[in-house]
């Protein structure tokens, strides 16, 4: 026996948890498209950071370059410090395509593409960014056809971020007032299942506290199983689309980079479903009561 | 200087919205350690007058005083502590079915704070006075509508309130079983509840010592007990 008898003995919480059941299960399908994009939003920069390093450059050679021109252009390159030297060869590019495609391959394998042209991928020494210079004088180097660095294609991804970002944001704080909304609806529907009862408290003269603490107590409650529940399907579905895209050869570099939610973040997250079943739950609480002269 | 009206109705009236009132200018003092009947037909006011002193609700006109205050202009962190001074017995008893005798008995005093041992020992003791001891563990659901209306009554008073309200405890219930009712309210109010019992049933107050009063005619009567 609780010192809220009327809301939290054993009893009651078996004819409460249908009605507990329902809001639960919507916070969690909304926590869910929350967390997804959430989760979506950190991997795409976490991943696209790593891939993308900001001093990784491409130069695109020109087609049949002789050997002396190759041995001149690394030479070249050593003297700018260039370190992890990658050169893919026309052949390998189209292998890796192929390898990217593996539905497709027998079909891409009989179509006669354009050769590749040979590409060198290559890092330069941390330095003040950006460069253009460096890239100018990459471009002139005899050889070059074309040059691509990391930090070109990374602030062309944060441009689409940052539009995602302000995109998610609405997105997010709709999700965040209808789950506000969804548990506030519950917690009215336990007020309403429960009228007698809380009048009856009240005719005996229990407080607001009284009444309203075992109801902020669902609000919480519901807050926790509904993130606790998303978590558990968000993480399901971390672990299928990471085992779907380790599948494939050219992607399996983003295993290393893709995270989950960390322990710090999970704990934020509680602490805000917290704050968030609490402040819905009072919010509804204290509008009925009030409403029903309580 | 004199003690202010324990319960005192000043110029009170009370008017439903597009119904006719049902008491208009009422002046009318109640003592500490009085034992009331209250009587009238249905729908003639007495349920709302126990509502307008537990200020459960407001009254259309003039004031019900408490022990020297206005209940209506209470504040709200105060009308709890306000509705504790009473014990009040329902006509449908408004018990949790589902909870034991126990439960239900001590349900003031959990409200009050009080400590669940203490709580338990006090429902105990009371229990016993009234005969509910083998009852204590039973799920309210199981008893007869008599042992619901007893636990109703022990409810009513466990927390030694300074007002019973019983608000026609007896209506569904035999004539022997009513009149044990007015027998343990008649033992609480020697113990110094005062006490107000709503009733229709006139019969039952055959050759019961205390005053009645009527409403009729928007009006309160003192009338001499049948």
């Amino acid at each position: 026996m609780s010192r809220y008898p009327l809301l939290l003995d054993r009893s009651t919480w078996r004819e409460k948890l249908p009605s507990l059941w329902g809001g639960i299960l919507t916070s969690a399908f909304s926590l869910i498209i929350f967390g997804a994009v959430l989760l979506l939003y950190l991997n795409l920069i976490e991943v696209s950071a790593a891939i993308f390093g900001q001093n990784q450059y491409s130069l695109f050679l020109r087609d049949n370059l002789g050997g002396k021109e190759k041995r001149s252009l690394e030479k070249a390159l050593r003297k700018k410090k260039a370190q992890n030297l990658v050169k893919i060869s026309p052949e390998q590019a189209r292998e890796e395509m192929l390898q990217s495609f593996v539905e497709a391959k027998s079909i891409l394998e009989q179509a006669h593409f354009k050769p590749f042209p040979e590409v060198w991928e290559f890092s330069l020494p941390p330095g003040p960014q950006p460069n253009p210079k460096q890239l100018d004088q990459l471009r002139s180097l005899a050889g070059v056809t074309e040059v691509f660095s990391g930090r070109q294609t990374q602030e062309e991804l944060n441009r689409y971020f940052r539009i995602a970002r302000f995109v998610g944001s609405v997105l997010l704080l709709a999700l965040l007032a209808s789950i506000f909304i969804l548990i506030g609806n519950s917690i009215q529907l336990s007020i309403y299942a429960r009228f007698q009862e809380i009048q009856l408290a009240t005719i005996l003269g229990a407080t607001r506290r009284f009444v309203q603490v075992p109801l902020l107590l669902d609000g919480v409650f519901i807050a926790f199983s509904g993130l606790a529940l998303s978590l558990l399907v968000l993480y399901l579905l971390y672990q299928f689309t990471l085992a779907g895209v380790t599948f494939d050869a050219p992607t399996y570099a983003i295993r290393a980079h893709a995270r989950f939610f960390q322990l710090q973040e999970l704990a934020l997250g509680f602490f805000f479903a917290f704050a968030l079943g609490a402040g819905s739950a009072q919010v509804a609480a204290k509008k009925l009561l009030n409403q029903m002269n309580l | 200087m004199n003690d202010p009206p324990f319960i005192r109705l000043y110029k009170l009236g009370k008017a439903y919205q597009g119904k006719e009132p049902l008491y208009q200018n009422i002046n009318f003092f109640f003592e500490k350690g009085d034992f009331r009947y209250l009587t009238g037909a249905s729908g003639a006011g007495k349920t709302t007058l126990f509502r307008l002193l537990l200020g459960l609700e407001k009254p259309t006109w003039g004031e019900v005083h408490f022990r020297g205050r206005i209940v209506a202009k209470l504040p709200p962190p105060k009308r709890p502590l306000h509705r504790r001074s009473f014990g009040i017995i329902f006509q449908d008893n408004k018990l949790l079915l589902k909870q034991t005798v126990l439960q239900n008995i001590r349900l003031p005093l959990i409200i009050q704070g009080v400590p669940l041992r203490k709580a338990d020992h006090q429902v105990a003791q009371l229990a016993e006075k009234l005969n509910l001891t083998s009852l204590l563990e039973q799920p309210v659901s199981t008893l007869s509508g008599g042992e619901q209306q007893l636990t109703a009554l022990a409810r009513a008073a466990i927390h030694s309130p300074a007002v019973i309200l019983a608000d026609e405890p007896t209506a569904n219930l035999d004539l022997e079983m009513s009149a044990r009712v007015l027998d343990l309210l008649e033992l609480f109010h020697q113990e110094g509840a005062t006490v107000i019992f709503a009733t229709h049933n006139l019969e039952l107050l055959k050759e019961r010592p205390h005053p009645t009063l009527l409403i009729k005619d928007r009006n309160f009567f003192e009338v001499k007990t049948p």
